[in-house]
């Protein structure tokens, strides 16, 4: 008797509490969440084709590149045929040597110069791209840092192709974008071998090329089919909550994609020119659903195209290959209002919270069960 | 089934660790996955089907208890933000709640079905089960509650149908659950039930889970429920792109690209294992089922992409395959088991700032959380422990529990610590 009204008691409280969900669904005030989702909050979308040229080395004449080297005991030689072609002798030494080709360009910052560069490195041999320009007042900044994955990379000994980004990469570098009026100036390569090495390297460069990215609108509802070096979606998302990009929580983008075979891309949220949300590498040589997820703590890189000033924005971007196919599901982006922190607070004294915790976590519940081992041993012995 | 005193004590000192560490912890990351999808239902209207990051029982679970607490907010119930959560202090019990309830139905299961107070208080007094429903807030235990009771029902009430419907339900809260419902369904074609009771369990499996799903369908999010739960799962897609290859493949550096459909093979294993012993037994002796879901999930952790999570499933089926085989050292080593994995969880792979205070980049203990190779010590420690259990669960020298073993574990860690942090010989060696 007691067990069924226990059960109806359940039953009761179950219809009770769902009465509640049917009820309450949508009443509560919006006070703690924001939600940009759906197609009415898509403002505009557009893919990226980077076929506008805007200059490209021929690689016939030798004369426009300086090589140098850091010993005077290296000898290497530079050959052009179309192609670019830079061999050195290394001899060995204690200490690492390097060899640097180095060009004067001249192109405008504000056609949103994207270098493409093929080459190809000897294995054994590390390599590096070097990119610097100076603003309209002739002061010089730099393209690139020590850390940069442009730099001191191993020569794979097959061919590899770049899309660098010189405003982008500048700003990796110093904080913020070149200043208008600004340029980029000159172009550097480099290979270098560690302590000791001894031999013949090669650094073959096939093509480098600046282009502008095109941008061509689409119906993000219908298929694509285009090859595309990455796609943008506008959002028109109003913010009654005065929420800031701090508290961004999580978003979500589904799709259909699909790419050439060598395709690896992720997904940037962005405000402006701030990334403040980033998803992992996908990779889709066949067409795919996916469903991407994207977060602050997981922004690691920036998209190798800009969006425009104060507009928000999913990109996806990739770092290989190219898109040929897409056609968008749905997307949802999240904020909260206290979203997970990711960076490192300082104002914290855990002294007392952490006794807390960890005599509620081990402490407490060890001790009873040592308690009630003892006190029922009887229960043991009359198993064993 | 009548509380003793002591029972009750056990109960109530349980439930006051549970509901004292609630309000002021969780897990940042997946408290807010939670907490998005509660506050866009009963703020906006939104049905989160679509994005919703796990299975769909654990939201309509979650929408049942968040109710009460809209309720009581509508009603003028103040709230407060703890330090840098992503929840409220009462929301995030709230949240917590059913999984905090369900570590009290697998204590009172395991109370049932052994008779006994020392089985069950090792499970709920177990530091893994409180960390992982009433801190992190991880739905595990709801899995668990009618994986057991199902169990119990095999065992006690010898009805086969109701309780492979229960076991249907767990698979809906995680798909575990399934494990033990496919053990069920093998065992009833090899005893070629075809007639009786396998197309009842086969159609009223099948209905449940139509009827768990078909609002998901509704709402447009069956492709994403595939790709981000079942393919995932089963190793048969990447899912977020988040994919890790488990224990072993962080101790071996075992980090092969594209699928790795390990748990497909497991599951097989684990029937054949299953159906083998199955058919030279008469009947189906609820030992056999609960030892074989013990082995699968001792296979799932070991060799597929497991989760820090999954460890809780060995503690319960642990504790309750050693209850029922007699086996004493296995329920200790059971709790024991559970105390080292909450300590290797907290310390190694989040930090305990990161569920204590809401950051990811605090460090308090540093010695023990801050340090190199974490994520290595972290696999060599928890491996070295599975392949004890599995020692505690099978050898037949290892029926008693010696209290040494308490020390050796410790010792272990300082090794290893030693090894790994001070000397880094994964970094040496080229696996960490």
């Amino acid at each position: 008797m007691r067990s069924r009204n226990l059960y109806a008691l359940l039953v009761i409280a179950i219809v009770v509490m769902a009465s509640m969900v049917v009820v309450l669904r949508g009443k509560i005030d919006q006070t703690t969440i924001l939600n940009a989702s759906n197609l009415n909050s898509l403002e505009s979308s557009y893919y990226v084709r980077l076929n506008n040229t805007i200059w490209q080395d021929p690689l016939n004449d030798p004369s426009q590149w300086h090589v140098s080297s850091s010993q005077s005991n290296i000898t290497s030689r530079l050959s052009s045929d179309g192609e670019l072609h830079l061999n050195a002798s290394i001899a060995p030494e204690s200490y690492p040597q390097a060899v640097n080709l180095f060009r004067s360009v001249n192109f405008s910052i504000a056609q949103d110069p994207v270098l493409l560069i093929s080459l190809e490195a000897s294995v054994g041999i590390h390599y590096g791209i070097r990119i610097a320009g100076q603003d309209s007042s002739g002061n010089p900044f730099q393209a690139w840092s020590e850390s940069s994955y442009l730099q001191h990379r191993s020569g794979l000994g097959h061919k590899e192709n770049f899309t660098v980004n010189a405003a982008v990469e500048a700003y990796k570098v110093n904080g913020i974008f070149p200043a208008a009026g600004s340029s980029i100036t000159s172009l550097q390569f480099y290979i270098e071998a560690t302590a000791g090495q001894i031999g013949q390297f090669a650094l073959d460069v096939y093509r480098i090329a600046v282009v502008s990215p095109n941008q061509y609108a689409f119906d993000s509802a219908s298929q694509v089919l285009r090859s595309m070096d990455g796609i943008a979606l506008t959002l028109n998302a109003t913010n009654d909550l005065d929420y800031t990009d701090s508290n961004f929580a999580q978003g979500y983008i589904d799709y259909y994609v699909k790419g050439t075979q060598d395709l690896v891309y992720t997904v940037y949220f962005m405000h402006g020119l701030t990334v403040i949300g980033q998803g992992y590498d996908y990779s889709a040589n066949s067409l795919t659903y996916n469903i991407a997820t994207f977060s602050a703590s997981n922004i690691r890189s920036y998209p190798p195209f800009l969006t425009g000033n104060n507009t928000f924005s999913i990109i996806l971007s990739p770092s290989k290959g190219s898109f040929l196919s897409f056609q968008l599901g749905g997307f949802s982006v999240r904020y909260l209002s206290q979203a997970p922190l990711i960076s490192t607070p300082t104002n914290i004294d855990p002294g007392i919270i952490l006794a807390y915790y960890l005599t509620f976590l081990f402490v407490t519940p060890v001790a009873i069960v040592i308690l009630v081992s003892r006190l029922f041993a009887h229960e043991t012995n009359q198993a064993s | 089934m009548k509380l003793t005193k002591p029972a009750s004590s056990v109960l109530l000192s349980g439930l006051a660790i549970r509901l004292g560490l609630a309000p002021l912890t969780g897990h940042p990351g997946d408290m807010a996955l939670f907490v998005t999808s509660q506050r866009l239902f009963f703020q906006t209207g939104t049905v989160d089907l679509k994005y919703f990051p796990t299975l769909p029982a654990v939201y309509y679970i979650q929408l049942l208890f968040y109710a009460p607490y809209q309720l009581l907010r509508l009603s003028g119930m103040p709230d407060f933000q703890y330090y840098y959560h992503t929840t409220l202090m009462i929301e995030g019990v709230f949240l917590k709640l059913p999984s905090i309830l369900c570590d009290v139905g697998i204590y009172l299961v395991l109370l049932s079905y052994t008779r006994k107070l020392i089985p069950a208080t090792l499970f709920f007094l177990n530091p893994l089960p409180i960390c992982l429903s009433s801190v992190w807030g991880t739905y595990d235990s709801m899995m668990l509650f009618p994986l057991l009771l199902g169990l119990y029902f095999f065992a006690t009430h010898n009805n086969r149908t109701p309780s492979s419907l229960t076991f249907v339900l767990s698979g809906l809260l995680k798909l575990f659950g399934f494990v033990t419902y496919v053990l069920v369904i093998c065992e009833s074609i090899i005893h070629r039930r075809f007639r009786g009771e396998l197309p009842l369990e086969i159609l009223g499996g099948l209905g449940i889970t139509v009827a768990i799903l078909f609002p998901v369908l509704l709402f447009g999010g069956f492709q994403s429920f595939l790709q981000v739960i079942v393919y995932r799962f089963i190793g048969l897609s990447s899912g977020t792109g988040g994919t890790h290859y488990g224990l072993l493949g962080e101790v071996f550096n075992i980090n092969p690209s594209g699928i790795l459909p390990t748990i497909p093979v497991a599951v097989a294993l684990t029937c054949i294992g299953f159906s083998y012993e199955s058919s030279r037994a008469k009947g189906l002796p609820s030992l056999l089922l609960v030892k074989w879901t013990l082995v699968a999930a001792l296979v799932f952790n070991l060799f597929s992409a497991s989760e820090p999570q999954w460890l809780l499933w060995l503690v319960p089926m642990g504790i309750l395959y050693g209850s029922l085989t007699g086996r004493i050292g296995l329920q200790y080593f059971a709790y024991l088991f559970g105390t080292f994995a909450t300590f290797l969880t907290i310390t190694l792979l989040q930090g305990t700032a990161y569920m204590l205070i809401g950051s990811s980049t605090a460090f308090i203990l540093e010695y023990i959380e801050s340090v190199p190779g974490s994520v290595f010590l972290y696999a060599v420690m928890t491996t070295t422990m599975i392949l004890m259990f599995c020692g505690y669960s099978f050898s037949k020298k290892l029926k008693s529990f010696r209290l040494e073993v308490v020390p050796l574990t410790v010792l272990l860690y300082l090794q290893a610590y030693f090894w790994i942090v001070i000397i880094g010989v994964g970094r040496i060696l080229g696996v960490s």
